[in-house]
């Protein structure tokens, strides 16, 4: 991913509209990391108010808060049984089959002779050559017919299936009944408590998907939410839903927007339906009207999925074909930086402010098709969109979900946010304490000084899981050296015939005056029976072909190691994050402390999986900083 | 006048102190009341530890396992049968017109057999599919350890919350009393009631 990135960034650097502007001065710096099996982040919203103020949207539909810039985090439940929704793959306690090679109970048979009995331990590959007797008993075990590597491995490896109601989009909407909304995939919930419990407000009867959910800035009461079948707007801050009849009602709608009326005084509402847009000032009875597209020159007219304005009018479109703008909003739109943006796929666009204080407009860019969601760059424009570069500087091989902006406003810095999929970045200076914690921050210097290097950990972890590289085809030449050794097949048996014979003879009276009487009587211990049958089995073929631990199994293997190595990577990261935050000086005690028990938990995980204590004093050291 | 402003300003220096004062000392005890909390609750090592064996995913486990599934090799499978044969034979011969000769013949042959097999799939010692499932339980183990840290942490979160700054309001408390409880519960459910155990005792 990263090299494809590059490669993008580097045909970006050649195409016009690219300027090989200075950097950004901003330092991203991250604030949340979170391990990659479990809590996936999807969305972001950042008090205008109060930027220490922070609520993240995760994919199996929670809320994590932190109301101190980043450093503490709560998270918080839509949904009082959340627990049953988690998407851990969390299976039955208790020992699984081990696969198809595991005998079943003993059992004993009465077949007919000529029955097949192909399927029992032993005598399936020899029957011929080594035939049961008798063949109407039979006592042994049998084989389930089932490969292997369907069972476990497979389970474990395979895609999630359960259904996740993600969180879409968190609005702040200060002044209304419910100031914070979080629309999930299904349904929208409201909090009246600054997000600490929530009351679903709102939900469409069957499966129809929730994208948007959007309040109008000054005017928090207007609530505007995008569904699969349309848009639904609330003048009650949420507690009642209309649907809107003139935008394209029973389609999908896609982007949400407020934004400064045509006329100056009022809010006009934009809403996209596929590649329409649609606007209207929110008090306008006549409701929506189309608006774009309007002119050939903005062809092609692909999906609209975001939407940004601006206080003087600007309205900026993501779609799957590059970015669209309008000065005048919407009256007429333009292709922002055709050469660049032309057929990418725009996930995001957002208005805020660069270093200076002036405006900066970034989007989020699918460099794969929108269903892939993966290699994502963020480029951004200080100049209106007449040049780019990129913005996001941050360590991260995380998929960009959403970014948001505030204002700097009254001497205090603005800033920009950003959500991956693992954990949250943000421009805005972290917070400096005149009284820190000298003794947490001396703890967690000595053991940042003595973490391992995140390569190191890993080696040592997939060493000790007997998962790396080196060990996986091992077990594949293991397999294929096993060719040599015969599978020993032993028969003895024993076979007694006692016989008794009785024979009589009478002779004809008329032929022979002379009766004659002759009887036999024989009883004959039949001749006993020994068999010894000694047979050894070389499949040698397997020297040749690796049917075992070729695909699905290798491939299966090779996707538990990435996944263990991800989340190995999430742990490391995090602690080493939060560290950093504990020796660069916190004040609170219930940050300190609540950071040293997460701290605390990750070793944990760490050290089960490489066999010794994380974080210990006597641990060989590869230091990272 | 100016005695009087002096005077009022000194008091409220006074008093901001004396308040700063007590607010450092509720911190104080409230962090003494934590780790004493604290102390008698297992360690995340030890949740961990437990819940791994709880469902028998601990790595010791799974080294057994592949050892077993290597060791096997040496049981053979083995089946056995008996066979009872019961055959009877009769036959009556008469010979005419010369010499006239009847031949009476009554056989009785019984066949008794058991055999017993055995096969040592030998390959298994050096290879076998079982070790390979062994390493689908490493995900499961993976799936407890994130749960157990995860529930772990979010229920210290809440108990340094209601120690550090509990609620006011009766009904927020009772809450929170309850997300503890809750977690607590799904902690005993991951360490086989343990975790409760060693809290209380």
């Amino acid at each position: 991913m990263r090299s494809t990135a590059i490669s993008l960034v580097t045909l970006v650097a050649m195409a016009p509209g690219f300027a090989s502007a200075e950097p950004p001065e901003w330092k991203w710096r991250q604030i949340l990391s979170v391990p990659r099996i479990g809590a996936r982040l999807t969305a972001i919203a950042v008090d205008e108010r109060d930027p220490q103020r922070i609520f993240i949207g995760t994919e199996e539909g929670t809320v994590l808060r932190s109301t101190d810039g980043g450093v503490t985090w709560r998270e918080l439940e839509l949904r009082p049984f959340v627990t049953a929704d988690r998407s851990l793959g969390l299976r039955a306690p208790g020992l699984p089959q081990l696969g198809a090679t595991t005998p079943e109970d003993f059992k004993i048979f009465v077949d007919a002779p000529d029955q097949e009995v192909g399927d029992r331990i032993g005598i399936s590959s020899v029957a011929d050559a080594f035939p049961v007797r008798p063949e109407f008993f039979y006592a042994g075990f049998v084989v389930e017919d089932a490969p292997f590597s369907v069972n476990v491995l497979g389970a474990v490896t395979r895609s999630r299936s359960k259904e996740l109601k993600p969180v879409m989009r968190i609005a702040i909407c200060p002044g209304a009944p419910f100031p914070i909304l979080v629309a999930t995939k299904r349904d929208l919930y409201g909090s009246y408590d600054d997000g600490l419990t929530y009351v679903r407000l709102f939900a469409n009867a069957g499966p129809v998907d929730i994208d948007h959910v959007i309040c109008a800035p000054g005017r928090p009461n207007d609530v505007a939410v995008a569904t699969g079948i349309g848009l639904f707007r609330s003048s009650d801050g949420g507690l009642t839903f209309d649907q809107d009849l003139t935008a394209w009602p029973g389609q999908h709608a896609t982007g949400l927007a407020y934004g400064p009326a045509v006329d100056g005084e009022g809010i006009r509402l934009y809403s996209a339906s596929g590649s329409e847009l649609f606007a209207g000032d929110v008090d306008d009875p006549e409701g929506l009207v189309p608006i774009y597209p309007n002119d050939a020159s903005t062809a092609p007219w692909l999906p609209i999925w975001w939407m940004a304005t601006t206080k003087d009018g600007e309205v900026w479109l993501a779609t799957d074909d590059g970015v669209r703008m309008s000065p005048d909003k919407g009256k007429s739109f333009t292709t922002v930086a055709r050469t660049l943006f032309s057929r990418q796929s725009v996930w995001q666009v957002e208005v805020g402010q660069n270093e200076r204080g002036d405006k900066r407009v970034a989007v989020i860019i699918n460099v794969q098709p929108r269903s892939a969601l993966q290699n994502s760059v963020i480029y951004s424009s200080d100049d209106g969109g007449e040049t780019w570069h990129g913005f996001f500087t941050g360590l991260s091989r995380r998929t960009f979900r959403q970014m948001a902006a505030v204002d700097g406003r009254d001497g205090e810095p603005g800033g920009w946010w950003v959500v991956t999929s693992g954990g949250v970045w943000t421009t805005y200076p972290a917070e400096r304490h005149l009284s820190i914690d000298g003794e947490a921050a001396a703890w967690a210097d000595h053991r940042l000084k003595r973490t391992p290097g995140l390569y190191a950990t890993l080696q040592e972890m997939l060493h000790n899981l007997d998962l790396s590289n080196e060990a996986i085809v091992d077990l594949q030449e293991a397999h294929r050296v096993s060719a040599w050794v015969p599978r020993i097949d032993m028969r003895f048996e024993y076979e007694e015939n006692p016989k008794l014979s009785f024979e009589s003879q009478s002779p004809n009276e008329g032929i022979n005056a002379q009766r004659q009487l002759r009887q036999l009587d024989d009883l004959l211990l039949g001749p006993s029976h020994t068999y010894l049958l000694v047979q050894a089995t070389w499949r040698l073929g397997s020297l040749l072909s690796i049917d075992e631990l070729s695909s699905p199994t290798r491939n299966q293997l090779h996707e538990l190691r990435r996944q263990i190595s991800f989340a190995t990577e999430d742990a490391w990261h995090e602690r080493r994050q939060l560290l950093m935050n504990l020796s660069e000086g916190l004040a609170d005690p219930v940050q300190v402390e609540s950071t040293k028990i997460r701290i605390e938990t990750l070793e944990a995980m760490m050290a089960i999986w490489l066999g010794h204590p994380y974080g210990d004093e006597t641990h060989p050291a590869e230091t990272t900083r | 006048m100016k005695n009087k402003l002096l005077y009022t300003m000194a008091l409220g220096a006074a008093l901001t102190t004396m308040t700063t004062r007590a607010e450092a000392q509720g911190n104080a005890q409230a962090i003494e009341r934590a780790k004493a909390q604290f102390a008698k609750e297992p360690a995340v090592a030890d949740v961990v530890e437990v819940a791994l064996r709880y469902f028998r995913v601990h790595p010791d486990v799974l080294d057994s396992l592949r050892t077993k599934a290597k060791t096997r090799a040496l049981l053979p499978l083995v089946a056995a049968g008996y066979r009872y044969d019961d055959e009877r034979f009769l036959r009556t011969e008469n010979q005419t017109p010369m010499p006239v000769l009847q031949i009476d013949e009554n056989t009785n042959m019984r066949n008794n057999a058991i055999s017993v097999g055995a096969v040592w799939d030998l390959r298994q010692l050096v290879f076998n599919p079982a070790e390979v499932q062994v390493f689908g339980l490493i995900g499961v183990q993976r799936d407890i350890m994130l749960e157990a840290t995860r529930t772990y942490y979010l229920r210290k979160q809440l108990v340094l919350r209601k120690l550090y700054s509990p609620p006011q309001d009766p009904m927020a408390e009772a809450a929170l009393d309850m997300r503890i409880d809750e977690f607590t519960a799904l902690l005993d459910v991951l360490t086989g009631g343990w975790f409760s155990k060693q809290t209380n005792s």
